[in-house]
């Protein structure tokens, strides 16, 4: 069975874009257009992995990054960030986060980061 | 060929960098000695604000902060919000080449390579400007590891070997066999700067006849990295100006040159964020030789041995 990934991504085009990519790749794929979408839905059914997207509506990634790891959960979470968000991968990676990877991103460099967390 | 002079953008940075010099000096009471030094229009403005009342002037120093940090955080901001749409463009123009989303004919697959290399110009020019605004802002910060220079110049060098190759341009390493040379950097902004030199250097040399060399040596507690090229050159009185922001020289090499003029800007205030700093020599019409250098780990090392 296809591993599943979550993608956070407040986007629409680009989760949808980023859907079609992984499933291409045999993944399973669910996505969530906020921080608390995402919460919800990792509870409900944990993913193999997070794609989590740092700015979004209601909950942002650190929040739900915060969220999970206070409440034990060890999936694997990679960040999308803009470049201008340098400090904010700092951040991330201190609140849990896996791997980073910035916008726009090559296509090779996401799958093989996937690949690296989802066992 | 006469135009009306437009300010630069380091001129216009200048002046407010001026006024809030002057408006400092007036708050704390030292405006007197400004007054005496010179007469330019910013202690005209001087004459005009010290007869307004103490709370306006220290209101008027919290505008023009405010002011400042507005036009970086607004240039950020656009920034930002230009990789979205940048991001899914790419990502638009892969997943067809890509197959993934049905067949496409080779007239269709031409056109999205050029679609897709510009997407990457456009993505280029982004940085850019990301840059300076963090920059300005004081929010681009290096954080420095022990790395080996030598080896970092080498991988740099070999991303361009394939578009030297297209040129026909010949690229060159050399270094001290003795040693190996550490420094503490932020390897990724190092890579940036060293990108940036040998990105210019390609585009300013001839095609078909074009040498670049790139250096790595030691100099008493100090790396000193080297990029010299056989391109167009500088003029003299162009020499500091390729280091300022969105300036670029009068001689341009044999194609088009593009770009936006910050590059070099960029990574000469990298540079100096690790308490380096850079500079080019250059002969016009024979070929420039940028250099930067960057304190070594271990100043107690001795320099020869
Ligand atoms: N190797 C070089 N040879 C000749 N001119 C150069 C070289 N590198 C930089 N320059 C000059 O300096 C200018 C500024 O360079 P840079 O800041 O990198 O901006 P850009 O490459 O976007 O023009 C260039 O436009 C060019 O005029
Ligand atoms: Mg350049």
């Amino acid at each position: 069975m296809g591993k599943r990934i979550l993608i956070a991504e407040d986007e629409e085009q680009l989760a949808r874009l980023l859907e079609i990519r992984l499933r291409a790749n045999g993944y399973e794929t669910a996505t969530a257009s906020d921080g608390e979408d995402a919460l919800q839905q990792i509870a409900a059914q944990p993913p193999d992995l997070v794609l989590l997207d740092v700015m979004m509506p209601k909950a942002d990634g650190f929040e739900v990054l915060r969220s999970l790891r206070e409440t034990g959960s060890t999936v694997p979470v990679i960040l999308l960030t803009a470049r201008s968000q340098e400090s904010a991968v700092v951040q991330g990676l201190q609140l849990g986060a896996n791997d980073y990877i910035t916008k726009p991103f090559s296509p090779v460099e996401l799958l093989t980061r996937i690949a690296k967390w989802v066992k | 060929m006469s135009e009306e002079r437009r300010p630069s953008y380091e001129e216009v940075v200048r002046e407010l960098e001026e006024l809030k010099a002057v408006l400092a000096a007036l708050q704390s009471g030292q405006a007197d000695t400004l007054l005496g030094s010179s007469d330019s229009s910013a202690v005209e403005i001087y004459r005009v604000i010290s007869e307004q009342q103490e709370a306006e002037r220290t209101e008027l120093i919290r505008r023009l902060e405010h002011l400042s940090r507005i036009k970086s955080d607004f240039l950020a901001l656009v920034s930002h919000e230009l990789r979205t749409p940048l991001a899914i463009l790419q990502e638009a123009v892969n997943l067809i080449l890509d197959g993934l989303v049905g067949r496409c004919d080779e007239g269709v697959k031409a056109c999205l390579v050029m679609a897709q290399s510009n997407i990457l110009r456009l993505g280029a020019i982004v940085n850019d400007l990301l840059d300076m605004a963090a920059l300005e802002a004081g929010r681009l910060k290096v954080t420095k590891e022990k790395e080996n220079i030598q080896l970092l110049v080498e991988d740099s060098l070999k991303t361009f070997q394939s578009s030297a190759g297209e040129k026909q341009v010949r690229l060159s390493f050399e270094t001290g066999k003795d040693a190996v040379y550490y420094a503490p950097v932020d390897r990724n902004r190092i890579l940036q700067v060293l990108t940036n030199l040998f990105g210019n250097a390609l585009k300013f040399v001839r095609p078909g006849e074009g040498i670049i060399q790139a250096r790595v040596l030691r100099e008493n507690g100090w790396i000193r990295i080297e990029i010299e090229d056989n391109g167009c050159g500088i003029r003299k009185e162009d020499k500091e100006k390729v280091f300022q922001r969105f300036e670029q020289a009068g001689g341009r090499g044999p194609a088009p040159a593009g770009g936006t003029g910050l590059g070099l800007a960029i990574a000469k205030e990298i540079v100096e964020l690790h308490g380096g700093r850079m500079g080019v020599s250059s002969e016009y019409g024979k070929g420039s030789t940028f250099f930067f250098l960057l304190p070594t780990a271990s100043r107690e090392l001795p320099d020869r041995q």
